[in-house]
């Protein structure tokens, strides 16, 4: 069922594509080392792992719908067969997203809130996901005016610079719960195998959290009139 | 497009139905029947830093600048320079809340 495909026209249609996909490429190794050094091999399965799963799920069945395409990159992967392929690099670019805006809310919520607490989490989650938008609206119109990824006009409604205001409450939505999976996960008092298992498992139970809260802010976009 | 959504899951129902129910499973089996150990972790918050001249620099903050900074300089490169401009400007917001917060907190030298 999954399959990797190969794409010999490397760049095609795009442009700046190279540099865009190295520097993303080293800053995942760096993360990667960084994290395998810090917390060592479990601790860096915990962090990656369900954030690369469930991007695999979310971005494939975005590409099978007809939101969103990836022209013009080398390797492709594919969960669903034909019709959701999806390029590698973007799925180890949500780790390298997911990972910057956890540390960063971290690192923000504990200088505001430093009670060790379930609000702190939650904060934490929050502000994760608000960095995420913030990166977002300079990083997707980019991306659509470079090719990188080309937003179909399948979707209606308010438009950011050619980007769906639909797409900025799922990036919102993904890192603001991955956090919380993770956080939780994190401070509670299991082994480290046990963290990583829960942290694996718990993939459902979360991409369904997102799936549902997605529906509901497309529901309250249309109510509203911008989606 | 909420419909293809809905569709194209229930065309899949095969693959996820099964993945979330022995997912939920798992997950409560792992929470009911692990032991919890009862040692205190290190608050580790404050050693993500590296130091660049005289100042302390948290390093997820600053992969985040030079992402920022590559971003930009990218768009500016492919002659996209007004939604660069304004999407700087706001990925730039949590660098500055983060570097207001330090200094009121009385560490100014680091960010």
């Amino acid at each position: 069922m999954i399959w990797i495909e190969i794409n010999k026209n490397f760049g095609d249609q795009s442009n700046f594509l190279l540099p865009f996909i190295v520097v993303l490429f080293l800053v995942f190794l760096l993360l990667l080392f960084y994290s395998y050094k810090r917390y060592g091999i479990k601790m860096t399965c915990m962090y990656f792992l369900p954030i690369i799963i469930i991007a695999l799920f979310i971005e494939s069945a975005g590409v099978a719908i007809g939101r969103y395409h990836y022209p013009g990159y080398f390797l492709y992967i594919s969960i669903f067969g034909n019709g959701g392929a999806v390029p590698i690099i973007i799925i180890l670019g949500w780790s390298v997203n997911f990972i910057i805006f956890f540390n960063m809310g971290k690192h923000f919520v504990s200088r505001v809130y430093k009670k060790s607490n379930l609000v702190q989490i939650f904060l934490i989650s929050i502000t994760a996901g608000i960095f995420a938008v913030f990166l977002d609206l300079l990083e997707d119109p980019i991306a659509h005016n470079n090719r990188w990824w080309v937003w179909t006009g399948s979707i209606e409604g308010l438009k950011i610079f050619d980007v769906p205001i639909l797409n900025f409450s799922v990036w919102f939505t993904l890192i603001c719960y991955m956090s919380l999976a993770t956080m939780l996960i994190e401070r509670s008092k299991y082994s480290k195998n046990r963290k990583l298992l829960i942290s694996i498992t718990s993939i459902s139970i979360t991409g369904a959290l997102i799936l549902i809260t997605h529906g509901l802010i497309l529901r309250l976009f249309q109510t509203i009139g911008v989606s | 497009m909420e419909n293809n959504f809905i569709t194209y899951i229930l065309e899949n129902i095969f693959l996820f139905l099964p993945l979330f129910l022995v997912g939920i499973v798992v997950t409560l089996y792992l929470y009911i029947t692990g032991k919890k150990d009862h040692f205190t972790e290190k608050k580790d918050a404050d050693t993500d830093y590296i130091k660049l001249a005289k100042y302390k620099i948290n390093v997820y903050v600053l992969i985040y600048l030079f992402l920022c900074i590559t971003l930009i300089v990218l768009g500016i490169l492919s002659n996209f320079i007004l939604p660069t401009f304004i999407g700087g400007l706001i990925a730039l917001i949590p660098i500055i809340m983060i570097a207001i917060l330090r200094f009121f907190s009385n560490d100014s030298k680091a960010v």
